[in-house]
């Protein structure tokens, strides 16, 4: 690429981000600040325990012995409190992907065959059974197991409404929009179907594929090119979409950023566009054609709608949501999902929508790195999930590294003394451990950063069985105990978990010396503070903030000892 | 805060606040450049007689911004296209993320911001020259990550 002028294309870009940022106080990808995100989940929490009377105990799960004894506070395990019947696939635009069962609460990372990082407008796409990726090579995964297979060689490939097939487009050039194009539908087996005469891009530039052809964008507007006759159609509307979508009766796209949304009649119908993962937001239609999402920049971040296709209401279902995030349905079309985009982020945000109730939840995860999804039904997604959900140490890397990796996925929220896992309560402590440990959780701060340390969560089974203590109504606060260390802070007497009252018993600062020797890493920085504040000759009560957050996780360790010894 | 000072202030936001918000993209991306901006002139509201006798008030601020909105989590930059600038190669956006903290922050206070090496040495606590050698070696990484000839 040797035309590049970086710089310039450093400037650009850093005018068009300004121009993002100043639109709105949220930003056009709005993420809530820690502040925001505590008050978020603590009324999300205190609804969410209104509406259901408390939480559904857990559904049981050999692989992560996941209990199904117990008493109604534990949690349920699932992303959301209701149960969806689906796993959210997302690509991780390099090589591999990430699945999340919803229900289950279970995260699964590995690579596919074939996925490659570079420019594509599609990433994933479901058809036929199979998984269809990459640009240059071409490949099928059978969701069913076995090796991906190579089915064609093209520039990029689009998702087409043929079951069991997609169109490749190979440009002249070896890059998108350069020189002429050819087209050509092919299956899962790699067997050309149609091929047709080269298109002239600066003329005609494929979308998508509907019924019997291909949505094309013409210099007149959308209109469909006929794979039998080879004709393009009258043209269907106005506009240069990049994305289009088609419940193969209808097509619909929007106008930039989607404010306008036309649908259009086609003239052959047949099966739905196979779903697929765009690269970048687009519009999606549901399963039977009823319902059509969008997400509508407004500025201020995203607003997500449902416009009912056959009266085109628009309904609003979610605000402040990732402009570049995705949609789609689930394959009954009764459920509608969100998820921010995530690329080298860490968590992703993830929304639900039921159609019957109209109810929206939304809750962040633990885990990033997806820049799109699609909707499997759980039982098509079993070769993502691997036997045992015993190798959290292979999921670090985000398109994981051979077999297939999972971990129970706790469902963190932000509490006053850090971060809560309310779904692993009830957990065996070694299982929670796992978890936490799979998601960056336990094991230290990344790089010292001392908020991080504020929210780690830590547990540890003092003795083999024991399991994780619910440690108060809306969450899991757990402590990493050692025996030597709770010998030294089982001098002082239990205090249900108050940390103003432990300070404030005889031998706090001796039992603190002695504890400080048995402490692993995070908690000794604790008493570090507090030790510090002693030796300054002030008192507690004039301590910093994060002296008094010390003070608060040496206490819920504190507790920790007295509990695990019941 | 007499009124002189605070029509002094709201002037100096009126200039600083978009350029820590365009600045602080590159270390926090689109959606924490305006928190940490807000943090930053927060600190310059409660300490104004100090920062308004600085020669580079915003050049200290962006150090103030950073320290204040300490994340150890990557920024999250929109792909050009999603920016509104699709003729900007899409990979220059991961390729950038990709850089080293001090030398996506040199580049990007540089070259997406226009901010002098004098500037972006105040506020990055180091010196011109030194600056300069982040840039050169971010720029080399990108060219070299995005296969630009070097003499583009």
């Amino acid at each position: 690429m040797p035309e590049l002028d970086l710089e310039e294309q450093l400037r650009r870009y850093g005018d068009a981000v300004a121009t993002l940022v100043e639109r709105g106080p949220e930003g056009p990808v709005p993420r809530p600040s820690r502040r925001q995100l505590t008050a978020l989940v603590a009324a999300a929490v205190v609804l969410a325990i209104g509406l259901l009377g408390l939480v559904r105990p857990f559904q049981g799960d050999d692989r992560m012995g996941v209990t199904t004894e117990g008493d109604d506070r534990r949690s349920a395990p699932g992303v959301f409190s209701e149960r969806t019947g689906s796993v959210l696939l997302f690509s991780d635009g390099l090589g591999g992907a990430m699945a999340v069962d919803l229900d289950r609460g279970v995260l699964a990372r590995s690579r596919i065959d074939g996925e490659r990082r570079g420019d594509q407008p599609f990433r994933l796409t479901l058809t036929g059974g199979a998984l269809v990726v990459g640009w240059g090579d071409i490949h099928a995964l059978p969701l069913g197991g076995g090796p991906s297979r190579l089915i064609d060689r093209a520039t990029v490939y689009l998702p087409a409404a043929e079951p069991g097939q997609v169109w490749t487009l190979d440009y002249e050039g070896g890059r998108i929009g350069v020189g002429a194009v050819e087209v050509r539908r092919v299956d899962l087996e790699g067997e050309v179907v149609v091929e047709a005469a080269p298109f002239d891009h600066d003329l005609v530039t494929p979308i998508i594929g509907v019924p019997g052809g291909l949505a094309v964008a013409t210099t007149e507007g959308v209109a469909v090119w006929d794979a039998d006759t080879g004709e393009i159609g009258e043209p269907l509307g106005p506009g240069q979409p990049v994305f289009a979508t088609s419940d193969g009766e209808r097509l619909s796209w929007c106008d930039g950023d989607c404010t306008t949304v036309h649908t259009a009649a086609l003239e052959r119908t047949g099966p739905a566009t196979a779903q697929h993962v765009a690269s970048g937001a687009a519009p999606v239609v549901a399963p039977g054609g009823e319902h059509l999402a969008v997400l509508v920049d407004t500025g201020a971040g995203a607003e997500l709608e449902v416009i009912d296709t056959a009266t085109g209401e628009r309904t609003s279902i979610a605000a402040g949501l990732d402009p570049v995030g995705s949609v789609q349905w689930s394959p009954d079309g009764q459920h509608l999902f969100y998820a921010s985009y995530a690329y080298e982020h860490p968590e992703t945000i993830l929304g639900h929508h039921r159609i019957a109730t109209g109810a929206w939840e939304q809750t962040t995860i633990p885990a990033g790195g997806g820049v799109g999804f699609i909707v499997l039904e759980a039982v098509d997604a079993t070769r993502f999930f691997p036997s045992e959900l015993t190798r959290p140490e292979q999921c670090g890397s985000a398109a994981g590294q051979g077999e297939p990796c999972g971990y129970q996925l706790p469902a963190v929220s932000e509490g006053a003394a850090g971060v809560e896992t309310p779904n692993l309560v009830g957990l065996p402590l070694e299982d929670a451990q796992r978890a936490l440990t799979a998601v960056g959780l336990l094991g230290g701060p990344v790089d010292g950063d001392p908020e991080d340390d504020a929210a780690v969560v830590v547990a540890q089974a003092p003795d083999p069985g024991t399991r994780v203590h619910d440690g108060d109504a809306v969450g899991l606060r757990t402590a990493l105990v050692t025996p030597g260390l709770c010998a030294a802070l089982r001098e002082l007497p239990a205090t249900g978990g108050d940390a103003q009252q432990l300070a404030a018993r005889d031998g706090f600062w001796d039992a603190l010396e002695r504890a400080a020797r048995e402490a692993p890493a995070l908690l000794a920085r604790d008493i570090a503070n507090l030790l510090a504040q002693r030796n300054a000759g002030e008192p507690l009560s004039t301590a910093p903030s994060e002296t008094i957050r010390s003070l608060d996780r040496v206490a819920i360790h504190h507790r920790a000892c007295w509990a695990s010894r019941q | 805060m007499d009124r002189d000072h605070a029509a002094e202030f709201a002037e100096f936001v009126a200039q600083a606040r978009p350029r820590l918000e365009r600045a602080f993209v590159g270390c926090r991306g689109v959606s924490g450049a305006a928190d940490a901006a807000a943090e930053a002139l927060a600190y310059a509201f409660e300490h104004w007689d100090r920062i308004r006798a600085l020669s580079n008030p915003v050049g200290f601020l962006y150090r103030v911004g950073q320290s204040r909105t300490r994340s150890r989590r990557s920024p999250v930059l929109p792909p050009p296209e999603a920016a509104g600038v699709p003729e900007v190669e899409p990979r220059l956006v991961p390729a950038l993320l990709q850089l080293p903290e001090t030398q996506r922050t040199a580049v990007w206070l540089v070259h997406a911001c226009q901010w002098h090496y004098a500037e972006v040495a105040a506020a990055m606590g180091t010196s011109a020259s030194m600056v300069g050698n982040h840039v050169s070696r971010g720029m080399a990484r990108l060219r070299e990550e995005l296969e630009v000839d070097s003499h583009a």
